[in-house]
């Protein structure tokens, strides 16, 4: 099998651990879930666990969760409790929610109400780490100190006392995790793209999903083996740029990519951003753990709305995209507020944007989306673009 | 595309949107209530528009009250411009601008008026730039962000960490559960408020100041609960109803710790008291009592009063005045530290479990009938409880109705259909009797 077939069986199977195990080995470490970026897997590396990325199943309903779930709530949170309460992620040995996320964080909340209503299926253990939204000195502070806590947390629950030595090595290993994707980050903003973006998210995904020293492997091997034979990908299509709502699945990656058009790169938590800011390996391993996860790119819930449009924009530009595909998801209420700056920043560039607003996880309604971002493609003007779903 | 381009905002003033009832209210307290508040709020905006500091945002009150630092709250001034019929006019604004729909509420609202400052339409006059934006108890930083930089003020963020991984059962009740590391973070934010604040103010705080305010803020608590329980604990039916309590919210909300804010406060115990001693009800003959567990609807009191005539039912709150008990803080040896603990979490807890157990607890000690709960739940803390709530509440044999609605979008508010939902809810528990 080749090292791209291995992460699109990894990321279809990401419901399965044991499936993912069978392809590629924990090492019969436990597994530790995590639903965002946020969350410091150096730390359970180190403590002898796998990290592993808990996703929702776009493919699913979500009629489990929606007598107990708000209408409010995003419909990418309600996938990812529907996938909990169904039993999806039932073989996790310990599952862990970062805050930050407002909603998110909410899951929590819902999994341990949810115990009260149901015995079934057992979560196992379930940790909430903070995370404070700004970036001053006592944030940062704070932060280290729910990692200090976490640490401790980990080492109780493994019985492995986490030394430095270890920590220092999980980063290096990390690091190396983030270099590689930045290397694939580079083969999407050439002239001639040589690989879809719809990869380049599986592939992403997949470093989530497996144990990073394998993923880096693999990697190495796709660079090195499979993208020097592999023909340029979608010569002459337009360059899409994604930003908006975070998504843990390709679905509006792959509708993109149906038309005419190649996603060059993403803004967003699961896409290109994953491999930036790597942690300092030159200074104290938990100073340069919360060092990293206070100061990467601010999320759309966090402070620093400067600091994101600028980021967002320097992205788009550096990927060299014609046109910029925002998404807002239904009820995602941290994202959209940066949307008009970046727009206008964008279109000094040249870059032309769309807006799909109010979207549901799934795309129930893909092939609608897809007609509506043809023809803003064939079209585009650079004027104010929006599309509602009710539109759709 | 959005449809507002097709709708230009002047249209959009041609056609108001609808308006509510006016409520009834029982007590001579809420009629002083509402003239107190109008007294402060127009010595409030003339002394603003005189060049006076003001903090524009969310945060302590009892804090900016020591600090002799007028607070207008984002969400208040949203909601005054909603009463006014102003929202399309504002909400029109923002969106011209490009921001979606579908973010928009009482917080972001005064954005509109940032983006098309017009002082002759908006409330109060409008809003001059405030001397400060503090952005604590809130829900997205973006929009304290937004209004820093529109309105060219300085920002504090202040966040509120709140969840953490166990809470006891009956966790308002007892000795101190909070995290000792999250008090700390946030009396640490606090600090940097103080030094913020005194810094482009020019105001000075005092520690014995705010402990004096705090004391103060204690009594008035101690009052408004001993007021809940005579309202709502008594046997027979309530002397008033969410109708005055909502009045009182002005108060409640920003003007702890005030001398006069006491002074009325007692006054208005003093007379609940009398009322059920004399056994002087709000509505004779009442047969349901019903909770609003929501935000209210400010834009249509009046709808809480629309089945007493014909149902003998009455609507309840237990957002405001009965919190009151859990947010007395008798240590303030740290006054800050005490600022901090007596709001904090206070509205439903930190979890869904939290805020579920506390509404059955008060749904039994204040003899409910019946609890109405937003269907898109509510904003902060345990946000998107409603339906735990509800399924709590059922387990327990209290009739539920979740109704969706929108809390500040009157134009949106379809009144014939709320009445029916409400009235058949009405009529089932009247039917399982």
């Amino acid at each position: 099998m080749n090292a791209l077939s291995l992460f699109r069986q990894v990321v279809e199977n990401r419901f399965d651990p044991d499936a993912v195990d069978a392809l590629a080995s924990f090492g019969g470490r436990p597994v530790i879930g995590f639903l965002d970026t946020g969350f410091p897997e150096e730390l359970a590396i180190a403590a002898g666990f796998h990290p592993m990325l808990l996703t929702g199943d776009p493919s699913s309903g979500t009629a489990t969760v929606d007598p107990y779930l708000d209408l409010s709530v995003p419909s990418r949170v309600r996938h990812l409790t529907e996938a909990m309460v169904t039993g999806r992620h039932d073989s996790v040995d310990v599952l862990c929610v970062t805050g930050g996320d407002r909603w998110l964080a909410n899951t929590h909340g819902f999994l341990e109400a949810y115990r009260q209503i149901s015995a079934t299926p057992d979560f196992g253990d379930v940790y909430y780490l903070e995370r404070v939204r700004g970036t001053y000195r006592e944030h940062r502070d704070y932060n280290l100190r729910l990692h200090r806590e976490f640490r401790a947390y980990l080492e109780d629950r493994s019985g492995n006392v986490i030394d430095d030595g270890e920590l220092a090595a999980a980063i290096s290993l990390t690091n190396e995790t983030r270099a590689l994707l930045r290397d694939v980050a580079i083969l999407r903003t050439g002239d001639d793209p040589r690989i879809s973006g719809v990869d380049a998210h599986t592939i992403t995904m997949a470093s989530m999903l497996m144990p990073k020293k394998a993923f880096n492997a693999a990697l190495r091997q796709f660079l090195a083996s499979e993208v020097p034979t592999a023909p340029a990908v979608a010569r002459d299509s337009t360059r899409v740029f994604l930003s908006g709502s975070s998504l843990d699945h390709q679905r509006l990656h792959e509708i993109v990519e149906s038309l005419p058009a190649v996603v060059v790169g993403e803004d967003t938590e699961f896409g290109a951003r994953y491999a930036e800011t790597p942690i300092n390996e030159s200074i104290d391993p938990m100073e340069a753990i919360a060092d990293r996860y206070t100061f990467k790119a601010p999320e759309s819930w966090a402070f620093g709305i400067k600091r994101r449009i600028a980021m967002k924009v320097d992205a788009a530009v550096a990927a060299r995209a014609d046109v910029e595909v925002f998404l807002h998801l239904l009820n995602d209420t941290a994202t959209g507020w940066d949307f008009p700056d970046q727009r206008r920043a964008l279109q000094e560039q040249g870059i032309h944007v769309v807006a799909l607003t109010d979207q549901d996880y799934a795309f129930d309604d893909a092939q609608a989306v897809s007609e509506k971002l043809a023809e803003f493609i064939s079209h585009s003007s650079g004027e104010h673009n929006i599309m509602k779903k009710a539109e759709a | 595309m959005t449809g507002l381009k097709e709708s230009p905002i002047t249209e959009i003033k041609a056609a108001p949107a609808w308006k509510g009832a006016r409520s009834k209210k029982r007590l001579a307290s809420s009629a002083e209530a509402t003239a107190l508040n109008r007294a402060y709020t127009t010595r409030m905006w003339e002394d603003i528009a005189n060049g006076e500091s003001f903090v524009f945002g969310y945060g302590p009150m009892e804090l900016f009250n020591a600090m002799d630092l007028y607070l207008v709250l984002p969400v208040q001034y949203g909601s005054v411009m909603a009463a006014k019929q102003l929202f399309e006019h504002y909400q029109g604004a923002i969106d011209e601008r490009g921001y979606f729909r579908s973010l928009s509420n009482y917080e972001s609202l005064p954005l509109g008026y940032c983006f098309q400052p017009d002082p002759e339409i908006a409330p109060y006059g409008g809003l001059p730039k405030p001397s400060a934006i503090v952005g604590g108890y809130m829900t997205e930083p973006a929009i304290y962000e937004l209004y820093a930089r529109e309105f060219g003020s300085p920002i504090y963020l202040m966040d509120d960490p709140h969840r953490q991984a166990s809470i006891p059962p009956r966790w308002w009740e007892g000795p101190e559960w909070r995290n000792e590391n999250l008090i700390d973070f946030n009396v640490r934010e606090f600090e940097g408020c103080v030094r913020f604040l005194e810094s482009v103010t020019g105001k000075p705080y005092s520690e014995t100041r705010l402990r004096e305010y705090l004391q103060r803020a204690d009594e008035m608590a101690e009052y408004y609960w001993k007021i809940t329980d005579l309202a709502y604990k008594s046997a027979g039916p309530a002397p008033y109803t969410a109708t005055d309590a909502y009045t009182e919210v002005g108060i409640f909300e920003t003007h702890f710790g005030h001398e006069w804010a006491l002074d009325h406060v007692k006054g208005m115990y003093r007379e609940v008291k009398e009322k059920v001693e004399n056994r002087e009800v709000a509505v004779e003959g009442e047969r349901m009592r019903l909770l609003w567990a929501g935000t209210p609807l400010w834009f249509n009191l009046g709808f809480y009063n629309a089945w007493e005539e014909s149902h003998g039912a009455i609507f309840v709150e237990t957002m405001y005045l009965p919190r009151a008990q859990r947010m007395m803080q008798p240590d303030r040896r740290n006054a800050l530290r005490a600022a901090y603990m007596r709001r904090h979490m206070k509205y439903t807890g930190p979890s869904q479990r939290s805020a579920a157990e506390l509404i059955v607890a008060q749904s039994r000690d204040y003899r409910i009938d019946g609890v109405v709960l937003p269907a898109r739940g509510a904003t902060r803390e345990a946000s998107a409880s409603s339906r735990f709530m509800a399924e709590a509440l059922r387990r327990e044999g209290i009739a539920v109705l979740l109704l969706d609605y929108s809390p500040f979008d009157n134009a949106a508010w379809d009144e014939d259909a709320m009445r029916a939902e409400v009235t058949e809810f009405i009529e089932q528990i009247e039917g399982s009797r």
